[in-house]
């Protein structure tokens, strides 16, 4: 488990998408103000002006293809990791984001996490969702 | 998170919570508990386990809010509460939306400068 997957395609070529991902002033734009720098090793960090800053430290840069980054929101008690995959498709491109590395989260954090990729043993998880759902 | 979804729910609150369900044996109990309200002798009952083990058990569930306690008679009738896990559903769910909401953001954001 461990990990949240998402694949969206975008109307534009890799090289705009690109743009999007790692130019602070147009990541502002779409996620959180920010100081990153395209560069392996570098630290950065997100701000969501409500709830702090995610502290996060480029892993892994290949030009219009990857971006790795580590991701650690305050709510959480260490670091994830957080991969963009591009792929061009006839001038549009294919983004995939996996949102990864839960393991490292303290025991019990990493309980809650496993237990709902799973399913919950007995299906606790869809008796819960029927009891939420009574509004008992 | 985003400003809008994160932080709405201090995590400090939900630690005992998670503590709380990470555990097996107390999972079953909240889901017994989630049939019918139960005295201690009866859930104890459907476990291999002592008493005072379960007592203990019940304990980390009532500290986390999980379960509440009504005297009938003799008995301590231990009932469900499901508020604390409706908190534990829309802290993960958040995480989950908050991806789905970036990610469109950035595809309207990208598509407009092309």
């Amino acid at each position: 488990m461990r990990q949240i997957r998402k694949e969206l395609m975008i109307n534009a070529p890799v090289a705009k998408v690109w743009e999007h991902l790692t130019d602070p002033a147009r990541i502002a734009g779409w996620f959180m103000p920010t100081d990153f720098k395209p560069e392996a090793g570098s630290p950065f960090v997100l701000n969501s002006h409500c709830s702090g800053q995610v502290s996060c430290v480029v892993k892994e840069v290949v030009p219009q293809r990857k971006l790795v980054y580590t991701f650690k929101p305050p709510q959480l008690s260490s670091e994830s990791l957080v991969t963009f995959l591009l792929e061009e498709i006839d001038r549009t491109t294919r983004l995939t984001l996996i949102h990864s590395g839960f393991e490292k989260l303290k025991p019990e954090e990493t309980g809650i996490i496993d237990e709902f990729d799973q399913g919950w043993e007995g299906h606790f998880l869809k008796r819960l969702k029927a009891l939420l759902e009574d509004g008992k | 998170m985003t400003a809008s979804r994160a932080g709405r729910t201090h995590p400090a609150k939900l630690g005992p919570v998670l503590r709380a369900i990470a555990d097996p044996n107390r999972r079953r109990i909240l889901d017994l508990l989630a049939g019918e309200d139960l005295p201690v002798s009866r859930i104890a009952d459907r476990f291999n386990m002592s008493r005072p083990g379960i007592i203990k058990h019940l304990r980390v569930l009532r500290s986390a809010r999980l379960i509440s306690v009504r005297r009938r008679g003799r008995e301590r009738v231990q009932s469900l509460n499901v508020e604390p896990l409706r908190e534990i559903e829309a802290w993960l769910s958040r995480f989950d939306a908050f991806w789905d909401d970036s990610l469109q953001k950035l595809k309207r954001q990208v598509e407009e400068d092309t």
